[in-house]
């Protein structure tokens, strides 16, 4: 039997709340199993149809992420053969122990996440502006390198140099800081 | 295990070369088995993809904060927590956000839609019926790009985006293919095209006529074949029947008959011409239209605005000269126009700039021949719907040469931008106007046109990502007009525009092509506007 219209418009305000909360977790969740953002981007909005479709077996009250992440789970073993083509690299043991990981890590990476940004005020402006523009959606280390004056392969060691100077920030951050403050 | 200092060096190497794309096979297999064997190994893969996944997320937030209230990457943690407050830290995922958007407006199993692109708007009628799937269609209705007309009788008049005028009358039936195509299946057509338009064409299955600044009437009968009779000025009349190849030019008061056969004459042409050049009263849809005015002719450092909407809030225009930039003002076709020398901006108060409401913004503007891809930011405002992910309106030129014509103007929005094909960076003066109507609804078509110098320079949109979450509203650039200026944290010194702007109009409606070419040519809008959509 189908739901009431009203019960309906419940749910679907009650999954808007949820995914605007935690997208960001489903999307490292993904990213972290598929390390190439179209890729990652491409499944997670695949998650999303399901996680729409299936939504009414949620039971409210229980870890959304964990269901989401579990959908996203089985998204990209689904779309394995696809992606085993191109550039992800682990097999399905692997994927399996990495997921496993990360589900034990989930308090870790929110802190870590917000750590981050603190730790991006703190480089210089100019690897700052190196940083983001890597990441940036349509760029990548050549417009980077090009952006910042840099031959490639100085903007590749940066990068790495940047990246291990972040990751070591963040975690001297959340050793020294309390990991959730200032977060609603 | 535990990770000794080298192998925290190797994986950090690793996980550079996964992310960057580089990593060779050797290594992806030497990662693997490192993953496979050790917990630790793997923790320090999560954190490491964990921190990847988030600076793509700051990074693209940063693409599109604000400039005064949102800080630039010089002032990241207090953005993060301005991010991070109520919005926790859902930030930039936007595939997912479209779609739980559609979801939540009712709508199910679907990705985003194709987006349905107006390229034509009945603007009268007189005594009209429409067949079976017309009902609605009346003067103010928008036409799609491929949608076919089904008139049983009376008559309907089309504007084209691209300036030509059709009416039609019933019985007809007429395929809109583009604002420059369309098909007469059957029926009767008269076609006005001024000079904006020459090029506008209308085929049948037996000709082709493209239209080189005139007036012309195509009759087509039942049995596929179809006169075309010149009013005024001339056609190039390309035959589709058996052994016709040559494409021919009719001239003022020729007219030929066009079908399988072959070409012939038309018979009884005077009484047609005669028929065909009588005047018809027109019902038309007529709305108040709102506008704002800058001219930048005065001497201060602020620019007052005229026009109606200047009276219930469009502000002076205040000038910045951040960072050593100078003010200055430049001889332009009117008068004075504002240079800006990639540093000073300018900003007015529009109230309703941000809503949903369809606007048009046309300007002088004069880019120069040197202008660099930093120095292409003309004209921002901010948005405040969630379909376009709060993001601003920028009109500026392209500065990617991958995705357009290098110079051409661009407009971009939340979801997508447009590009022209005509290169504003030859050091002369143009008259730009840009149509925006962000659509009401979550699934309604965005719709940008774009003309230079009167003419349509692109209709086209392509759709991008909204990638911000419900809610991000910044309600410090909300009905704010800025010129000169990136609404981006991504700025960087000087990343503003370089050129000169002026005579800057504002409407609260998309404005007809006569009406732009008015403005262009006389800088105003015409005493009494044809027709006027909201």
């Amino acid at each position: 039997m189908s739901e009431a219209p009203q019960d309906e418009a419940e749910n679907r305000k009650r999954l808007m709340a949820l995914m605007t909360r935690h997208q960001r977790q489903i999307f490292a969740y993904i990213y972290t199993l598929v390390p190439d953002r179209h890729d990652a981007e491409d499944l997670l909005q695949e998650t999303s149809l399901v996680i729409c479709e299936k939504f009414d077996q949620f039971k409210s009250g229980t870890d959304f992420v964990a269901w989401a992440c579990q959908i996203a789970w089985w998204r990209v073993r689904y779309s394995r053969q696809k992606f085993a083509r191109s550039k992800v690299v682990f097999d399905d043991e692997v994927l399996a122990s990495v997921a496993n990981t990360v589900s034990t890590m989930r308090e870790e990476l929110d802190a870590r996440h917000e750590a981050l940004a603190a730790c991006l005020q703190k480089l210089p402006a100019r690897d700052r502006e190196l940083v983001l523009t890597r990441y940036e959606p349509g760029c990548g280390v050549a417009e980077a390198a090009q952006r910042s004056g840099r031959s490639m392969d100085a903007a590749y060691k940066a990068l790495n140099r940047l990246r291990k100077l972040l990751h070591d920030c963040v975690t001297h951050e959340l050793a020294h800081t309390q990991p959730h403050g200032g977060a609603a | 295990m535990n990770l000794s200092d080298g192998d925290i060096l190797e994986l950090n190497e690793l996980f550079g070369a996964l992310v960057d794309g580089t990593a060779t096979e050797k290594q992806r297999e030497r990662l693997a088995r490192l993953l496979r064997d050790s917990e630790a190994a793997r923790r320090c893969y999560v954190r490491a993809m964990g921190q990847s996944a988030s600076l793509h997320l700051y990074a693209a937030e940063m693409q599109s904060d604000a400039p005064d209230a949102r800080p630039s990457r010089g002032n990241l943690l207090s953005f993060a927590r301005w991010v991070g407050g109520a919005l926790a830290v859902a930030a930039a995922l936007a595939v997912g956000f479209i779609l739980f958007s559609r979801w939540a407006s009712g709508e199910r199993n679907v990705r985003p839609a194709t987006r349905a692109e107006f390229v034509a708007r009945i603007t009268g009628e007189k005594g009209s019926e429409w067949s079976s799937g017309g009902e609605g269609l009346q003067p103010g209705t928008y036409l799609r790009k491929g949608q076919r007309l089904e008139l049983r009788a009376g008559y309907v008049e089309i504007t084209f985006d691209s300036g030509a005028r059709v009416m039609l009358e019933g019985a007809a039936s007429l395929d809109v293919n583009s604002a420059w195509d369309a098909t007469l299946r059957r029926g009767t057509l008269k076609a006005s095209v001024p000079p904006e338009a020459i090029g506008f064409r209308v085929s049948n299955p037996f000709v082709d006529v493209l239209d080189l600044g005139t007036e012309f009437t195509m009759i087509a009968d039942a049995n596929g074949g179809a006169e075309v009779l010149v009013n005024k000025g001339e056609v190039e009349a390309a035959p589709r029947g058996r052994g016709e190849v040559e494409a021919i030019l009719l001239r003022e008061k020729e007219a030929r008959r066009f079908a399988e056969s072959g070409m012939s004459d038309v018979t009884d042409r005077e009484r047609k011409f005669a028929l065909f050049t009588q005047p018809l009263e027109l019902q038309r849809l007529k709305t108040t239209l709102g506008y704002a005015h800058w001219s930048f002719d005065g001497t201060q450092d602020a620019f007052s605005a005229d026009g109606p909407l200047s009276r219930t809030g469009a502000s002076a225009f205040a000038l910045v000269a951040n960072g050593g930039g100078t003010v200055s003002l430049t001889e332009s076709p009117h008068g004075q126009a504002l240079r800006f020398d990639g540093q000073m901006f300018a900003k007015a108060s529009f109230p309703g700039i941000s809503s949903a409401r369809p606007r048009t913004i046309a300007f002088w503007v004069r880019v120069p021949e040197d202008a660099q891809p930093v120095d292409t930011w003309m004209i921002a405002w901010g948005t405040t719907f969630p379909k376009l992910g709060y993001r601003p309106v920028h009109i500026g030129w392209n500065r990617r040469p991958g995705e357009g014509a290098l110079g051409a103007l661009r407009t971009d929005f939340g979801g997508g931008h447009a590009i022209g094909t005509t290169s504003l960076r030859d050091g002369k003066w143009h008259h730009v106007a840009v149509y925006f109507a962000p659509g009401e609804g979550i699934d309604a078509p965005v719709q940008v046109k774009q003309y230079i110098d009167g003419r349509l320079d692109s209709s086209t949109i392509v759709p991008g990502v909204v990638r911000a979450p419900v809610g991000m509203v910044d309600a410090t650039v909300e009905h704010q007009v800025w010129l000169g200026y990136r609404l981006t944290g991504h700025k960087q010194e000087g990343r503003r525009f370089r050129g000169e702007l002026d005579e800057l109009f504002i409407a609260d409606r998309g404005l007809q092509p006569h009406e732009i070419v008015s403005l262009m040519k006389d800088n105003r809008l015409p005493e009494s506007p044809l027709t006027v959509h909201p």
